[in-house]
């Protein structure tokens, strides 16, 4: 008996005097869903939070009883300034009743101001903090962060959500791989860039904000140099292997187009040592499927077809050209030709490290396209349409 | 009953007003019991039985009528029991005592002048249940036959199924008061005799005034009294008797309940039903993994909503995390009360289920899943996320064949919930470390109760996991056999004719 109730002093003990219990309800936490950093002036931070609110998602039962959030959009946007992240984080919690948790934060936007300035300083806090996620996903935002948390697009109900969306459409890049492309010697990361644009509506009433991940930025070390354009945004696409799902509209004429849709696509970089410099041969491989046929062209015809592919792989070679210049142009390396040579040739690079930046403008890069059309759809001759030969 | 108790062992004496005298005193204020008077020729003589658990037409015409119809000279012991009563089982006693036990049993006892011993006359009849389908261990594929209250209807079903000279069965008298019949049955050569030996040490060790179901014995019988796993398996099905004398078990059946009881037991037995050795084996293969699917939501699911949505809510996916928020939203309570809410209106909805007379239970059953399912939902009390893990839990316990195993698993998930309420999943592990360990130490009459897992013996995983085919199963199980292993020849796997 005494054994028994002496037991029982010891787990009430443990249980009643621990003071804290880790515990909180699903009720008392404002689950962000994203978060942009902006800077503001010389040396302060920005801090936007996305806060789905879930009473407006829709669940059963949240309509009834009382208490719960509160509004018309199902997300709440507020943000505050500090001279670091976290202190702008706990400026914000002062007017959230709600614990803020990051466990669930889906994006990170960092403003274009910020990127240029370096941003491995404000994200600091992603590695160090017990929250944070490193499969967090990172974006630039070509204006101020904050704007691209605030656009709500209609698809999904929060932007977080369709941003991470198109992430997965086009670009992926999470804050582990920038990371890690960060810290890989001869290698520079690079991060999507989230654009507001307007729809294209005639009518007023829906005209609206919309999220759109069409470009990336190229990074030198942790510094925003530039962001690409179409044709070096597709060049990017296809030296990463992104293509596979996207289409080429392949110009046969002035006038006439013809698409074929990607369904394979690969790259391998290879490099070979001439005279102590390295040269580096990119080879992109791409398979794709005729949807499209503007130009009217007998597909039937494999004359007609190797004509096309061939016009395929200019178009495709423009674009690879048009990133591996303008990067080679300012000391950047952003697909890893270092990163190759240290890998592979471990005495050489350790010559090359120090002047690496400075090789990089005048390194020969030969770029063979190797692009085929697997099949011209399901029709040869277009059906309605006289056939030009 | 020990000898010490049976103090007034006393002789019958020859002078047979003497004898009926110590018979009607000991039997006083017995209205059902009868002294019936009758003349054999020139001898007097008595009947004595119980009214109803008599047949009294047998013994009126094989017993009354030739005895009263005899006219001759006086008759021996053997005369009587060889020439005039026609009734089948018929013996010698020699003391009050075994008298007035044999007229309690339901025997006629016949004394006669002159005769210092009694005839019993074995010519019980009462009513009984009728063989039925045992409705705790139904089937679909199997027979459909259960034991009944009645001893030897019981014992008989098992004799139809192992014709055996083999099977022995022990009788016993359990209960100074009751007196109730308990038999002992195994399979001589399978049965490990120190298995038997002990059964039978620990029943003599019973004494209680009364046994009125086999629970008394179990409880009394059981090898870690305070631990919540039942160590002995209860069946009223005669198929799962005879299977687990085959493999050396020992069964106990106590007369007035149609629950035997099998011992030595293993913690996965509790998860096997008969029906897995009657399907085909990937049919009860399949099915022995759904209920150790089941068997583990049975009994972490609720606790680990709980830890999940107050202590990790990085764990849960972020879309499924927004739906409970959003059902969450406007309930008033913590997760742990709102789950304890569920969880014991859900039991008090089955115990008001079994309680109820079978038409009334339906009504409250459907009821129930109105005011728990819907209406406390929209009343905003609980959320829809912890109803469907309440029910989830309730399907899953009835997943799991045995009964006792059942509510077993169904306790100790409130342990676990309060646990996971305090310290989150790091609870929920301390609590499956403790229940992984006390079920390491159990013991079912010697046989550790993980076994064959636990210690391990590879051989014996063919009927834990998976049930392999039978032509394979060649083995009884090592772990309780004391005799003959084998099971069948080598080479029964059919093979296509050429």
């Amino acid at each position: 008996m005494r054994k028994v109730l002496m037991y029982f002093l010891i787990v009430n003990a443990t249980l009643v005097h621990t003071a804290c219990w880790d515990r909180v309800e699903l009720n008392d936490i404002a689950l962000v869903s994203g978060t942009s950093v902006d800077l503001i002036g010389d040396k302060e931070y920005q801090i936007g939070l996305l806060i789905p609110l879930p009473s407006q998602l829709g669940g059963a039962g949240s309509e009834g009883g009382g208490g719960g959030t509160a509004g018309d959009q199902a997300f709440y946007v507020d943000s505050e300034t500090g001279r670091t992240n976290r202190e702008a984080l706990n400026r914000l919690q002062n007017r959230m009743s709600r614990t803020i948790s990051l466990g669930h934060r889906r994006i990170v936007i960092v403003g274009q101001e910020l990127a240029k300035n370096g941003i491995s300083n404000s994200l600091d806090t992603i590695t160090r903090q017990r929250e944070s996620r490193l499969s967090t996903l990172l974006l630039i935002a070509r204006g101020e962060a904050i704007d691209v948390l605030n656009a709500s697009p209609h698809l999904e109900q929060f932007s977080s959500e369709a941003v991470r969306e198109l992430s997965v459409r086009y670009y992926w890049q999470s804050a582990r791989d920038f990371y890690y492309e960060l810290y890989l010697e001869g290698k520079d990361p690079f991060i999507p860039i989230a654009d507001i644009v307007k729809n294209k509506n005639n009518a007023p009433e829906f005209q609206s904000e919309q999220i759109e991940i069409r470009a990336v930025g190229i990074f030198k070390d942790d510094k925003l140099n530039y962001i690409t354009n179409e044709d070096q945004s597709l060049g990017v696409l296809c030296i990463n292997e992104r293509m596979a799902g996207n289409e080429v509209i392949i110009p046969i004429t002035d006038e006439d187009q013809l698409s074929a849709e990607v369904l394979e696509q690969s790259t391998s970089i290879d490099y070979t040592i001439e005279n102590d410099r390295p040269k580096f041969e990119v080879t992109v491989e791409a398979s794709g499927s005729v949807i499209e046929n503007e130009a009217n062209l007998n597909l039937e015809n494999p004359d007609a077809l190797q004509q096309v592919e061939e016009k395929m792989n200019e178009q495709i070679e423009t674009w690879v050209l048009s990133v591996i210049e303008k990067n080679l142009e300012n000391s950047i390396d952003t697909f890893g030709f270092g990163a190759l040579v240290s890998r592979k040739e471990p005495k050489l690079w350790d010559k090359w490290r120090k002047d690496w930046r400075d090789m990089l403008p005048n390194l020969d890069v030969e770029i063979t396209i190797d692009g085929r059309l697997q099949t011209p759809g399901f029709v040869g001759q277009s059906i309605g349409r006289e056939s030009e030969d | 009953m020990s000898k010490e108790h049976t103090k007034e062992n006393k002789l019958l004496s020859i002078n047979l007003n003497e004898n009926i005298n110590l018979l009607k005193k000991q039997l006083s204020k017995s209205s059902d019991i009868t002294f019936r008077k009758l003349h054999i020729g020139n001898q007097s003589g008595y009947l004595i039985f119980v009214n109803g658990l008599i047949d009294t037409n047998g013994i009126q015409v094989h017993a009354l009528q030739q005895l009263m119809e005899y006219e001759g000279s006086s008759l021996s012991p053997e005369q009587i029991e060889e020439k005039i009563i026609s009734i089948s089982e018929i013996s010698l006693v020699s003391t009050i005592e075994e008298s007035i036990g044999n007229i309690l049993d339901g025997n006629a006892i016949f004394l006669v002048e002159y005769l210092n011993k009694a005839f019993v006359l074995d010519a019980k009849s009462f009513e009984t249940r009728s063989i039925s389908e045992p409705e705790t261990e139904s089937s679909i594929r199997g027979p459909r036959e259960g034991f009944n209250e009645n001893l030897g209807t019981s014992l008989s079903l098992l004799r139809r199924k192992i014709r055996s000279k083999n099977l022995k069965v022990l009788n016993k008298k359990i209960g100074e008061e009751t007196q109730t019949n308990v038999a002992i049955a195994y399979m001589e050569g399978i049965v490990n005799d120190d298995l038997v030996i002990e059964v039978e040490k620990r029943l003599d060790d019973i004494n209680i005034d009364g046994i009125l179901e086999s629970g008394y014995i179990e409880e009394l019988i059981e090898d870690n009294p305070s631990s919540p796993f039942p160590q002995i398996q209860t069946t009223e099905r005669p198929d799962t008797v005879a299977a687990n004398l085959l493999e050396g078990r020992v069964s106990i059946h106590v007369d007035g309940t149609p629950f035997a009881l099998i011992v030595p037991v293993t913690f996965w037995q509790m998860l096997q039903a008969s029906e897995d050795y009657y399907e085909r084996f990937y049919i009860s293969t399949f099915l022995r993994w759904i209920r150790l699917i089941f068997l583990f939501i049975a009994l972490f699911l609720p606790a680990l909503y709980i830890a999940l949505t107050t202590f990790h809510h990085e764990m849960l996916p972020t879309n499924l995390i927004y739906s409970f928020a959003a059902a969450r939203e406007a309930i008033p309570f913590p997760a742990l009360v709102e789950a304890l809410i569920m969880e014991i209106s859900f039991e008090a909805l089955r115990e008001a289920g079994v309680r109820l007379p079978k038409t009334i239970g339906q009504a409250v059953s459907i009821l129930g899943a109105l005011v728990i399912g819907t209406a406390a939902v929209e009343a905003g009390i609980v959320s829809a996320p912890m109803v469907i893990v309440v029910s989830m839990t309730g399907i899953a316990s009835f997943t799991i064949p045995r009964f006792t195993m059942a509510i077993t698993i169904r306790l100790l998930r409130f342990p676990l919930m309060i646990l996971a309420s305090i310290f989150g999943l790091f609870g929920i592990v301390v609590g499956f470390v403790i229940i992984s360990i006390h079920l390491m130490k159990l013991r079912s009459f010697g046989i550790p109760y993980l076994t064959p897992v636990s210690p391990l013996s590879v051989g014996e995983l063919k009927d834990v996991f998976i049930r392999m085919p039978w032509w394979s199963m060649r083995n009884r199980p090592q772990h309780v056999v004391g005799g003959n292993l084998r099971r069948e020849e080598n080479n029964l796997a059919p093979e296509a004719k050429k």
